[in-house]
C-alpha cells in the first residue's frame, strides 16, 4: 500500500480525533436506550402495579368488612339458636297440645320436669295462675315448691305474657353476679296462667367464647341497655362491665333498625382502647346486639400481606425490568457498536476487515453496504496505486529517455560542433542528425583540393603588430569562410594564413571541379578587395590559389578530441604546390582541372612548373575569369 | 330430694364440718329448707376423720337418712364416709357424683372436675397479676343428680317418679 502510506498519516489523523470525540460518546446510546426501556417497562410496572394495588386494596378492605359482617350475623345467629332453642322447649311443653281438659298439677310439674330435663339452661322454671300467683316451681338451686306469697299479677312477664307471645325480661344479674333472663309464655284460652323460666345466660358464654374471630379477636353479646351480657372473658361479664360507652356500642343501639346493607363493619375502640374492627347484628327477640371484633392490625393483616407481596413482587419485577432493559439495550446496541468500529477502522485506513452484525434487519444490510463500500474503497486504492506505479515507472523511463535525449542531442551538439569545424554547416548537420559517421571512415575518392595561402604573410606577420596580423586573419577568414560555405567545401585544415578545402567529400559533388573553381574565383574577388585595403593600411599581401583533382584517400586523422577530417594524397601535395607557385591573384590550376572545367572557365597557360614532390614537370594553368562571370561586389 | 327419695323419712341427719365455712354455709341452708320439706335435722357435726364412726351410730340411731354436706373434709374421707353409710344402711345424699360412683346412694351437686378447671383458669389470672378481689365469684351452672342403682335396690328403696324425671346420672 503504497500511495496510501503516504496519505494514511493524515487520514489517521482525521480518524483519530473524531476516535476521541467517538469514545467520549460511547455508551451513550447503550445508556439511552437502557434508561429508556427501563423507565418505559418500569412505569408501566408501577402505574400498574400502583393501579391495581390500589384498586386490590379497595377491593379488599371491602371484602374484609364484609367478612367481619359475616362473622358478625354467624354469632347472631347461633345466640338466636340458643334462644330459639329454649323457646322452643317452653313453647313446647306450655302449648303441648292436650285432648283432656285442663293440666293438672301433676301433670305440669312432670313437664316441668322434663323441660328441666331438657334444657339445661333454665334454672328455675314456675307456673303463675290467673290471678299472678305462684302455684308451682321447680328449682335446680332452691328448694321447689310454689312461693304463695308473692304476687306477680303487676309484674310485667305475668302482664306481657298474657298479652301474647314470649316476653323477655331485661338481663338481671342474680347474686348481683350472674346473667339471667326471665322467660314468660302464658297458656293458650281465655284468662291463661304463665309459665315463667329463669334461663342462665352462662351459656350464651359458651357460645359467644367458640366464636373464633380472627386469632385476636371476640365476639360478645350487649343488651338493650348496653350492659354486657356475654363475653369469652366471663368475669367481664360477671363485673358487670359496662360497654355502652364504646362508639361501636353506642352506634348499635341508636339504630338497630338499620337494614343489613347499611349495617357496615368500622374502625372502632374496644374496652382496652385498641383499635378494632367492630361489626355487629342484632339478635332478636331479645333485643341484643352481638359484637364481632378484631384487632385493626390483625384484620388488616391480611391487606398488609396482600400489599408487601405486591410491593415485593414491584420490586422483583423492576429489578428484572432493569436486569431485561440493559440485555435489549445491548442487543440493539451491540451491532450499532460494530458498525461504529467498522466504520472507525474503515476511516482508519485498515480496509481488510468485514464488519460482522448478523441481526437479520436493516442493521445487517447496513453492515453489508459498509463492507461492500469498503471493498470499493480497497478496490479503488489498488486501482489508484497500480496506476500511480505505472505512471512513476513511465515517468523514470520518460525521464531515462529524456536524459539519454539530453545526452544525445549534447552529444550531437558536440558531434556537429566538431564536424562544423571542418564540414559545411550543413553537412555537418545533415551526419549528425542522421547519426552516420560512416562517411567519415576513411575511403579513396577522386576530390578537388583548392590550396590558398597569403603571399607575403609571413614577412607581414613578422613586422607587424600582433594586434593587426589578427585583424588582417580575421577579416580574411571571414571572406574564406563565406566562400566555404557558399560552396559547401570540405575544410581539410586552418593553417593561419594557409587553408585547404577539398570537394566531393563527404556528400558526392558531381561538379566538384566546378565548385572548387568557382570558390577560387569568389575568393580571389573577395580577398582582392582586403589586399586594396591592406595595402592601403601599409600591408603588403596578397592571395594565391591551388586547384587540383585526383583520387586521395580521406579519412579522420589525429586523436580524440581533435579529431581532422583530411585527404592524403598527391593532389592535396599537387594543390599545395600550385598555390605555392601562385602570385597575388593568380589561381593555378592542374590539367585535370582544366579538363575538368574548360568550358566554364579562361585560363591562360603557364607552361609547365616543376613542383617539388613530382618527377615530372606538371603543366599549370591560371584561371583568368569565368565565362559567365559573376562578379562578386567587393 | 333426700325426703322425696325416702318419702317415709321423718328425721335425716346432717354430717357437717363446723371447721368448714362451706359446711356452714350449707347446714344453714339445710335448715332453712328443712320446714318446708318437713322433716327434722338432726345435726352430726364431724370435725375429724375418726369421729366419724361414731358420727354414723349417732344417725343410724337416730335418723333415716343422712345428708352428707360437700366440703373438702368429707371429699378427702369420701371412702370411709361411704363404707359407714352402706354398713349402718343409712340412705345418704352427697354433694358429688364421685361419692355415688363410690358406692353412695345419690347426689346433687355440681360437676367438680369442671369447678375445678374454672378454679384453674382463676388462679391463672391470679398468678398472671389479676386481683382476688377483681375477679367475680362464678356459680356453677349445671346440677346432676346422680343415683347408684344397685345401693337403692340394696336399701330397698323405690325410686320416685318425680325424682327419675330429674336424674341425670344413672351409676349402676
Amino acid at each position: 500500500m503504497v500511495a496510501v502510506d503516504a496519505e494514511a498519516p493524515l487520514s489517521r489523523l482525521s480518524s483519530d480525533s473524531d476516535g476521541v470525540a467517538a469514545r467520549r460518546r460511547r455508551g451513550g446510546l447503550f445508556r439511552k436506550y437502557a434508561a429508556l426501556f427501563a423507565c418505559l417497562v418500569g412505569g408501566i410496572l408501577v402505574t400498574g402495579g400502583a393501579l391495581e394495588g390500589y384498586l386490590s386494596f379497595q377491593d379488599h378492605q371491602a371484602h374484609l368488612v364484609v367478612i367481619q359482617q359475616e362473622r358478625a350475623k354467624a354469632a347472631a345467629a347461633k345466640i338466636e339458636g340458643f334462644i330459639g332453642e329454649i323457646e322452643h322447649q317452653l313453647t313446647a311443653t306450655v302449648r303441648a297440645p292436650r285432648l283432656a281438659g285442663t293440666m293438672t298439677p301433676e301433670q305440669r310439674r312432670g313437664d316441668y320436669l322434663r323441660l328441666l330435663r331438657q334444657a339445661p339452661a333454665v334454672l328455675e322454671v314456675s307456673y303463675l295462675d290467673a290471678n299472678g300467683r305462684e302455684q308451682e316451681r321447680l328449682s335446680r338451686i332452691s328448694m321447689d315448691g310454689p312461693r304463695g306469697d308473692l304476687d306477680l299479677s303487676q309484674d310485667p312477664r305475668f302482664l306481657q305474657a298474657r298479652r301474647g307471645g314470649i316476653y323477655y325480661s331485661p338481663v338481671y344479674f342474680r347474686n348481683e353476679s350472674e346473667p339471667y333472663l326471665t322467660v314468660a309464655l302464658a297458656d293458650e284460652g281465655r284468662d291463661p296462667g304463665v309459665t315463667t323460666a329463669e334461663i342462665n345466660l352462662k351459656l350464651i358464654w359458651d357460645i359467644v367464647s367458640r366464636i373464633q374471630v380472627g386469632r385476636g379477636g371476640r365476639a360478645y353479646v350487649v343488651d338493650r341497655d348496653g350492659q354486657l351480657i356475654a363475653d369469652p372473658d366471663i368475669s367481664m361479664v360477671l363485673r358487670r362491665t359496662d360497654v355502652s360507652m364504646l362508639p361501636q356500642v353506642a352506634v348499635a343501639r341508636t339504630a338497630p333498625a338499620r337494614s343489613d346493607e347499611a349495617r357496615q363493619a368500622a374502625v372502632a375502640r374496644d374496652s382496652q382502647g385498641r383499635q378494632v374492627l367492630a361489626a355487629y347484628d342484632t339478635i332478636d327477640p331479645p333485643g341484643w346486639i352481638v359484637f364481632v371484633e378484631e384487632p385493626l392490625a390483625e384484620a388488616l393483616a391480611p391487606l398488609y400481606g396482600f400489599l408487601l407481596r405486591a410491593l415485593a413482587l414491584l420490586v422483583i419485577a423492576l429489578g428484572a425490568t432493569v436486569v431485561i432493559s440493559l440485555a435489549l439495550a445491548r442487543r440493539i446496541v451491540r451491532p450499532i457498536r460494530a458498525l461504529q468500529a467498522g466504520a472507525t477502522r474503515i476511516a482508519g485506513g485498515a480496509l481488510d476487515q468485514r464488519i460482522e452484525v448478523r441481526t437479520g434487519d436493516e442493521l445487517e444490510d447496513l453492515a453489508e453496504q459498509f463492507n461492500h463500500m469498503t471493498s470499493e474503497l480497497r478496490t479503488s486504492y489498488s486501482t489508484l496505486e497500480n496506476r500511480v506505479e505505472q505512471r512513476t515507472r513511465e515517468l523514470a523511463e520518460l525521464n531515462h529517455t529524456l536524459e539519454d535525449r539530453v545526452r544525445q542531442q549534447v552529444d550531437d551538439l558536440e558531434r556537429v560542433g566538431r564536424l562544423r569545424r571542418y564540414l559545411a554547416p550543413q553537412l555537418a548537420d545533415l551526419i549528425v542528425s542522421s547519426g552516420d559517421e560512416s562517411m567519415l571512415k576513411s575511403h579513396r575518392r577522386r576530390i578537388s583540393v583548392v590550396f590558398c595561402d597569403l603571399r607575403g604573410f609571413t614577412s607581414f606577420s613578422e613586422a607587424a603588430e600582433p594586434e593587426e596580423v589578427m585583424e588582417v586573419l580575421g577579416e580574411y577568414h571571414a571572406v574564406l569562410g563565406e566562400a566555404i560555405r557558399r560552396y559547401e567545401g570540405t575544410i581539410a585544415y586552418f593553417q593561419g594564413d594557409g587553408v585547404m578545402v577539398f570537394f566531393n567529400d563527404p556528400l558526392p559533388q558531381p561538379d566538384h571541379a566546378e565548385g572548387a573553381v568557382r570558390m577560387a574565383v569568389f575568393l580571389r574577388e573577395g580577398v582582392a578587395g582586403l589586399v586594396r585595403a591592406w595595402r592601403r593600411r601599409g600591408h603588403s599581401l596578397g592571395l594565391g590559389i591551388g586547384v587540383a583533382v585526383g583520387y586521395a584517400t580521406i579519412g579522420r586523422i589525429g586523436f580524440e578530441e581533435r579529431y581532422e577530417y583530411t585527404a592524403i594524397g598527391s593532389v592535396a601535395n599537387m594543390a599545395a604546390r600550385l598555390c605555392a607557385e601562385a602570385a597575388d591573384g593568380q589561381i593555378l590550376i592542374s590539367e585535370p582541372v582544366q579538363g575538368m572545367v574548360e568550358e566554364l572557365v579562361e585560363t591562360e597557360q603557364l607552361g609547365t612548373l616543376t613542383l617539388k614532390g613530382f618527377q615530372h614537370p606538371i603543366p599549370a594553368l591560371n584561371v583568368v575569369t569565368m565565362r559567365d562571370a559573376r562578379r562578386p561586389a567587393t | 330430694m333426700l325426703k322425696e327419695a325416702i318419702p317415709g323419712a321423718t328425721t335425716i341427719s346432717v354430717l357437717w364440718n363446723p371447721s368448714e365455712p362451706v359446711n356452714v354455709v350449707e347446714w344453714d341452708a339445710i335448715q332453712g329448707a328443712s320446714t318446708t320439706v318437713g322433716v327434722r335435722l338432726l345435726s352430726v357435726p364431724v370435725r375429724q376423720t375418726d369421729e366419724l364412726g361414731a358420727a354414723f351410730a349417732t344417725a343410724r340411731q337416730g335418723s333415716d337418712a343422712i345428708c352428707i354436706t360437700g366440703g373438702a373434709f368429707e371429699s378427702n374421707n369420701s371412702d370411709r364416709i361411704v363404707q359407714l353409710a352402706t354398713q349402718h344402711r343409712l340412705p345418704a345424699v352427697y354433694g358429688f357424683r364421685e361419692f355415688v360412683a363410690k358406692g353412695g346412694l345419690m347426689s346433687y351437686g355440681t360437676n367438680a372436675p369442671g369447678m375445678y378447671r374454672r378454679a384453674a383458669g382463676l388462679i391463672d389470672r391470679i398468678l398472671k397479676g389479676a386481683k382476688p378481689s377483681e375477679l367475680p365469684v362464678e356459680q356453677p351452672t349445671s346440677f346432676d343428680l346422680a343415683v347408684n342403682a344397685q345401693t337403692a335396690t340394696d336399701l330397698g328403696i323405690t325410686w320416685p317418679e318425680s325424682l327419675n324425671a330429674r336424674v341425670t346420672d344413672v351409676i349402676r
